[in-house]
């Protein structure tokens, strides 16, 4: 949802490691639950990078890394990459690596894909990767 | 001797014999009560007092402050109530520390705090510092080493990070926390 960004943002993690200075990096190892608002992230380790004492990006790998979240009208969305680079201050995710992306308006498989987390919108393609993708056909009532 | 005589005389040394089981039992060494072995008497106690710690080249490694510091003169170790620690930082500033209990080796080199203990990191310019609680820690003042078994609080500007067991090294500020973590940041209100 739109309203994730302004919740806390929570990592659980088997082990933390951290300089906490105004620009350093901490890092999550080990079974890695970050959830935010509706925004929830499942994956083996994470690395958390942080500007003026602010956390920016979390960078978060798996086998694979799993992004779920519902959008303003409530659809889900469920993701599956090797990489989820999340960009706090642009609100996108960045998935690569055998993505997988599932949403009730149809499924997408490709390489890198960017995810807005603010409007659930999807952008793929864009450096030559193959995308596929399925729309489901609308069922009986819809149409 | 005829029987009767026979019969006295046995009784007589049975009855002579229980007597002198019940008199050797009476009579047997008491064992010493463990006598009651209470704290060392310290050589010296100090109230209100102001303690600096030097290292071999004569830096200062700590000071301390409190109501009460006991030493043992066996082990050469301290005893302190209520104490504020300062540990200087080779990059400027100092780490600061209160806890209800501490405990200093002889040589300076360890010192264990325990109970509400709470540790301030150097002010940054924007005078933030990093705030660390827990019911336990010790410090090796000389290797800028701070280490805890049990569960830790730290509270950073947004972000408060909790777990248990925690290594840290105070110079570099890099904190590990060894289990159970979990990281709370409150992003900044857009």
């Amino acid at each position: 949802r739109s309203s994730d960004r302004e919740q806390d943002m929570i990592i659980d993690a088997a082990s933390t490691e951290g300089e906490l200075t105004d620009n350093g990096t901490v890092t999550f190892s080990g079974d890695v639950r970050m959830d935010q608002g509706t925004l929830r992230v499942r994956a083996d380790d994470a690395v958390g990078t942080l500007r003026d004492g602010e956390i920016v990006r979390v960078v978060l790998t798996g086998a694979p890394a799993r992004l779920q979240q519902e959008d303003d009208q409530g659809q889900p969305m469920d993701a599956r990459a090797a990489r989820i680079d999340y960009d706090l201050a642009t609100d996108t995710a960045v998935l690569t690596g055998d993505v997988e992306i599932e949403q009730p308006r149809g499924n997408l498989r490709g390489e890198r894909v960017v995810y807005d987390i603010a409007t659930g919108r999807v952008r793929a393609g864009q450096e030559g990767g193959r995308v596929r993708m399925v729309i489901q056909p609308k069922s009986g009532q819809d149409s | 001797m005829n029987p009767t005589a026979r019969r006295i005389a046995t009784g007589v040394l049975m009855a002579l014999a229980v007597v002198t089981g019940i008199a050797a039992w009476l009579l047997r060494p008491q064992p010493v009560d463990d006598a009651f072995i209470g704290p060392m008497r310290s050589d010296y106690t100090l109230g209100n007092y102001s303690l600096v710690a030097l290292d071999e080249t004569g830096k200062e490694q700590f000071s301390v402050t409190g109501p009460q510091l006991d030493r043992d003169p066996l082990t050469e170790t301290f005893t302190l109530d209520k104490p504020f620690f300062s540990f200087p930082q080779s990059a400027g500033g100092e780490w600061e520390a209160r806890s209800e209990d501490a405990w200093i080796s002889a040589d300076g080199g360890e010192v264990r705090l325990t109970r509400d203990v709470e540790v301030l990191g150097a002010a940054r310019p924007d005078r933030s510092r990093m705030r660390i609680e827990s019911e336990q820690m010790t410090v090796f003042p000389r290797d800028d080493l701070a280490t805890s078994e049990t569960l830790v609080t730290i509270t950073d500007r947004g972000s408060t990070m909790t777990g248990r067991g925690m290594r840290a090294d105070l110079a570099a500020r890099r904190v590990n926390l060894l289990a159970q973590t979990r990281t709370r940041y409150v992003p900044p209100r857009r």
